[in-house]
């Protein structure tokens, strides 16, 4: 790969010299800036509720952390449950629920998976979440997706979940930031939506707090 | 991978796409789907056009300043641990690659869809290298099986029927007799064959829909979940892309989201978009520990600042093509190039340049529709208009008569007496039926449809009367 400076230069030449050309031609129209939202948070939860369903996932309102075990008892016996490795997750009271089946590794049999979302965007049902907090595997692996997401962690829109990292250096920014707007899905064969394309087939949001 | 002979070219391919009936019948199907899933995303949402001025915006602000924003691209993806290759030709970008995939001691290379790899023909060139390349995108792996290019930039397998598909899974997987007839079974055998190699591969190739310039990030937009099992499970990840997708930040990039899913599948935003910064970090638990982005220029620098500019906007949503009557007739193939349809017609001819590429402007009827749906308003139809002129396709007799027409047109009595002329002697040769059935010099005409004749005058006799 030693002509690598050369063909950064070249490029580089002919992109400076083909925008010096034409500049003073252009006129360069400027986005419109975005302002900061004030919506209610109740407003928010309704707004992300309806976008996430139409985005073909379930929605369901727990009270607290503690009822996240009971809930996936309930819907999910079957396949074994792989848990992120996150704090909050920890103190959920796991062994309490005898059907449950616990596992760590999601890369061999199917299983499910359980997440806390880091942030949410009401605009379009989206749960935000990063390497920082979840490995990517647990995310698309799993045949059913659990993911906790409190009330007060959703935004109006992507620009909020931005601002969560405003201001980091690249280096400690998350490897990778996931945006889950529904199951996985493929319309490539005769155009027609069929879902569990690769990752999930099912994405389950559990909605925390008053 | 079929490609074209040097012979092909858009009018001979057409006619081949024309009479194929598994053809007809797969964009029959598709068709529609499109254009209606992409009309109700838009109803939807309070005021689109002022999206797409504002996508338009974020489009011009890049390129205004595409130096800068690379280079500054360049530095935040060293600084997350992660190197920047720039390819000025296809043949740089399949070297770059394949020494990546040599460094690594590769042996499998999983791949989500990528059109600039399509553009420089990468896999061809490391399957001769000796490494085994799988297609995840089901798209993709369907024409991957049929040895076909893609047809379509965001549905590639767009051209094949259930049942061509079908008929290609009980050639290439051994899984003895079984139902393929509903969809969910065709999906679910892909996802059975798919998800073995993901956890297999040694490099995963991805392209990018966006590139941050602010941090160094590249962006996917995905609704399959392929992309991000081939850019996390191996330990190598590489991204494939061109120079003018670089937005300079992230509330950039979230505008482009919110015009790019509307118009390309009609979903307010797909199921997965995802960012990439770097190389997995010490406490990560899985990701690539290493994070490639290799940089294509293929002839953008030279489109930039000219009369051509504006086709670099593109953000590839396909809407130009799903809604263009020349591309719903013929497909994608007719096109040979990766890139069918108005933005292909476009960009082909300045891309690649061949000869035959020189014909694709005229596959339009300039009806405006690609102009119309554009999310960042690029004047597609115009665009095309130029590089017409820059190429006359016509044939000699045909531009001799372009040019004794512009010189009529030009002198308004001779013209009034010629059209009244013409319009009564095709009148006689009717015979009073109101139509000719053959004509000379008009026979391309008359062989598919009859010529109809006026049977009240010219058009400005006609104009005139309704006046008076």
């Amino acid at each position: 790969m030693s002509e690598q400076p050369t063909a950064r230069a070249a490029i580089l030449k002919r992109i400076k010299h083909a925008l010096q050309s034409s500049a003073g031609e252009q006129e360069i129209p400027q986005p419109e800036s975005t302002a900061p939202s004030t919506v209610a948070q109740a407003t928010l939860t309704k707004t992300f509720t309806v976008a996430a369903l139409a985005g073909g996932a379930s929605v369901t309102e727990i009270a607290s952390l503690n009822e996240v075990a009971s809930f996936i008892a309930a819907k999910e016996s079957a396949l074994p449950l792989s848990i992120a490795p996150q704090a909050e997750l920890a103190s959920v009271p796991w062994a309490a629920e005898s059907s449950l089946q616990l596992q760590q590794d999601y890369k061999g049999n199917n299983c499910s998976g359980v997440v806390i979302a880091e942030s949410a965007a009401a605009e379009t049902g989206t749960v935000a979440i990063s390497t920082h907090s979840c490995p990517s595997g647990l995310l698309f692996l799993t045949e059913r997706l659990f993911v906790v997401l409190s009330k007060a962690d959703i935004k109006a829109d992507y620009e909020g979940i931005w601002t969560l990292r405003a201001g980091q250096q690249s280096a400690e920014r998350p490897r990778t930031l996931h945006l889950i707007s529904g199951p996985s899905r493929t319309a490539d064969v005769e155009q027609t939506i069929q879902i569990g394309a690769h990752g999930p087939r099912q994405l389950d949001i559990l909605l925390l707090g008053g | 991978m079929t490609t074209a002979s040097t012979q092909d070219n858009f009018i001979t391919s057409s006619d081949v796409a024309l009479h194929d009936p598994n053809l007809r019948s797969a964009l029959g199907k598709a068709q529609k789907g499109f254009v209606n899933k992409r009309a109700d995303a838009i109803a939807a949402v309070g005021d689109f056009e002022a999206m797409r001025d504002t996508a338009q915006a974020i489009r011009k602000k890049a390129l205004s300043r595409l130096d800068v924003y690379l280079q500054e691209f360049e530095a935040n993806v060293e600084a997350a641990g992660g190197h920047v290759h720039w390819a000025e030709t296809p043949e740089d970008m399949r070297r770059i690659v394949k020494a990546i995939c040599a460094d690594n001691q590769a042996q499998y290379v999983t791949k989500g869809k990528s059109m600039v790899s399509e553009e420089v023909g990468l896999n061809a060139a490391l399957e001769e290298a000796g490494l085994t390349v799988f297609e995840t995108d089901l798209g993709e792996y369907i024409i991957q099986l049929a040895q076909e290019a893609p047809s379509h930039i965001v549905a590639p397998a767009l051209h094949k029927t259930r049942q061509q598909i079908i008929d290609l899974f009980k050639i290439h997987h051994d899984f003895g007799e079984r139902d393929l007839g509903e969809i969910k079974a065709i999906v679910d055998e892909a996802r059975e064959v798919i998800r073995e190699r993901f956890l297999k591969a040694d490099v995963g190739i991805t392209g990018a829909n966006m590139l941050i310039a602010e941090s160094g990030t590249a962006v996917i937009v995905t609704n399959e979940g392929n992309g991000d099992l081939t850019s996390s499970l191996p330990k190598t990840h590489i991204i494939t892309a061109s120079i003018e997708k670089v937005v300079p930040t992230w509330n950039d990039a979230s505008k482009i989201l919110r015009v790019l899913a509307r118009s390309a599948t009609g979903q307010a935003i797909t199921a997965y978009t995802t960012f990439f910064t770097g190389a997995k970090r010490a406490a990560d638990l899985d990701g690539p520990e290493n994070f490639h982005v290799v940089l294509l220029d293929n002839g953008r620098s030279e489109m930039l600042g000219g009369e051509f500019h504006e086709m670099l906007q593109c953000i590839r949503c396909a809407a130009c093509m799903n809604h263009c009557p020349v591309y719903q007739s013929v497909g994608g193939h007719a096109y040979n190039s990766t890139y069918p349809g108005p933005m292909g017609a476009v960009l082909t001819p300045l891309l690649r340049g061949e000869e035959r590429d020189n014909l694709l402007p005229n596959a339009s009827s300039l009806c405006g529709r690609c102009d119309s749906v554009c999310p960042v308003r690029i004047p597609l139809s115009g665009l095309l208009r130029k590089l017409r002129d820059k190429h006359p396709a016509n044939t000699r007799l045909g531009g001799l008569a372009v040019t004794l027409f512009s010189w009529l047109a030009c002198r308004p009595v001779l013209y009034r007496m010629v059209s009244n002329a013409g319009t009564h002697c095709l009148r006689i040769a009717a015979f009073g039926k109101g139509k000719i059935r053959r004509l000379p010099l008009l026979s391309s005409w008359t062989r598919f449809k009859d010529l109809p004749v006026s049977d009240g005058g010219s058009f400005q006799q006609q104009w005139q009367q309704r006046r008076s």
